[in-house]
């Protein structure tokens, strides 16, 4: 499906709302905040498993991606890789449940962004990922 | 495996993440070794089926950065003529809301004010309205204050609204077009702009093959009964046309006859889907 990535069905995706939160000081910036997105992806994943999502970048633009899965004591992480599988980012950072990446992307194409649950005590856990650009 | 950083270089990274960490409160660090590469020819399995479609501004936005562009001259103000073929109006939502981003660029206050109008129509048409009324009145509202930023986030999000809604009515199909209307509109916006004053950074932009095959796919796999009509004929011809044009050459650039090309394909077919 095209762009309904992350579709809710009438409720709150809990693991959206944690990506957003940790999202919320980026989007705020007084100068040139980021521009949050609001298609995103989502899924679920057992502990040790990764998924991948391709998503087009363009050069000269800065992205930021959040992971947040709903179970808190999760511990997920997140990179991107460019179109030869390369990591190719700027930052990443993990919090438990959230994990963020930073990328200034060198060309413009496909990306492909790696999204992995390390652990979680009751799986699966149910993960979202949000996008914002400048 | 983590990116072979130096200790000068790690702490530069952590002072990066200084805000990150404090703004979370907690316990945010730099994540562990993540592997250096993947093998992108054996992702079958773990890949993300979703898509999502850059909306015309993220691209717009980089294409600024490059220098003003003459974006009224790209701004189409097409009267829409429905005729009852919901596919078509799908396609047509989906322009729509790229025209509202390029007025938004051109800053042309009336036009964006007529949009949000269309879009409140449109999503009358696609029986969505009572869901997408608010970011309608919004994109008019915000044209009134001169609010780009927030006209811009009302238009990603009354196509957001519609691609849910409509997903959530199990009408995936309608939903797939509108994001189909919205990357051809804002393809059709780019290049011309690159044809007007082409050079190989700009050019680039229009690298998108992976992007495009994706959308070709799902394109095709659309049941018949959503591709009725001649000009979903042309959207299918168009999209493979246009699949060997958008590739960098040596230099990193779409090449000029390329670009002019990908120009006159696109708007051809936005024509036409208007048109009808």
């Amino acid at each position: 499906m095209l762009s309904v990535a992350g579709l809710v069905y009438g409720f709150v995706h809990e693991g959206k709302s944690f990506a957003i939160e940790a999202a919320v000081p980026q989007l705020e910036l007084e100068e040139n905040p980021f521009v949050l997105r609001e298609a995103w992806w989502n899924g679920e994943l057992q502990a040790g498993e990764t998924k991948i999502i391709q998503h087009q970048l363009f050069k000269r633009n800065e992205y930021w991606f959040w992971l947040g899965v709903s179970q808190t004591d999760a511990k997920v992480s997140i990179h991107v890789y460019d179109s030869e599988g390369k990591l190719d980012e700027e930052e990443a950072w993990q919090d438990r449940n959230v994990a963020a990446v930073r990328v200034e992307p060198n060309k413009t194409g496909v990306y492909y962004i790696r999204v992995a649950v390390e652990s979680v005590t009751e799986p699966p856990a149910e993960w979202a990922v949000v996008y914002a650009y400048r | 495996m983590t990116p072979p950083l130096g200790l000068p270089a790690r702490r530069r990274l952590l002072a990066s993440l200084a805000p990150a960490i404090l703004c979370l409160g907690s316990a945010a660090v730099a994540q562990d070794s993540p592997p250096a590469t993947i093998d992108i020819n054996s992702l079958k399995v773990d890949v993300v089926d979703d898509v999502i479609i850059p909306i015309p501004q993220e691209i717009f936005s980089s294409l600024d950065k490059l220098g003003d562009q003459n974006w009224g001259r790209h701004l189409w103000k097409k009267d829409v003529k429905l005729d009852g073929n919901r596919s078509r109006t799908a396609l047509i939502f989906g322009l729509v809301i790229s025209d509202g981003f390029i007025a938004v660029q051109a800053e042309d206050r009336d036009e964006v004010k007529r949009i949000g109008r269309e879009v409140l129509d449109l999503s009358g048409a696609l029986g969505v309205q009572r869901e997408v009324a608010g970011h309608a009145q919004a994109i008019i509202d915000g044209a009134d204050k001169q609010d780009w930023t927030s006209v811009r986030r009302e238009l990603d999000r009354a196509r957001q609204t519609v691609i849910s809604t409509m997903k959530e009515l199990r009408d995936d199909a309608l939903s797939d077009l509108v994001s189909i209307g919205g990357w051809l509109g804002g393809t059709r916006a780019l290049a011309a702009l690159v044809a007007d004053n082409y050079s190989v950074d700009a050019s680039e932009l229009l690298h998108q093959p992976d992007l495009l095959t994706q959308i070709s796919r799902r394109y095709e796999k659309l049941p018949a009964k959503a591709k009725q009509g001649e000009i979903f004929a042309k959207v299918s011809n168009t999209l493979t046309e246009l699949q060997p044009l958008m590739q960098v050459n040596g230099d990193g650039a779409v090449a000029r006859p390329a670009v002019v090309e990908i120009s006159k394909l696109s708007t051809d077919l936005t024509d036409a889907v208007y048109a009808n």
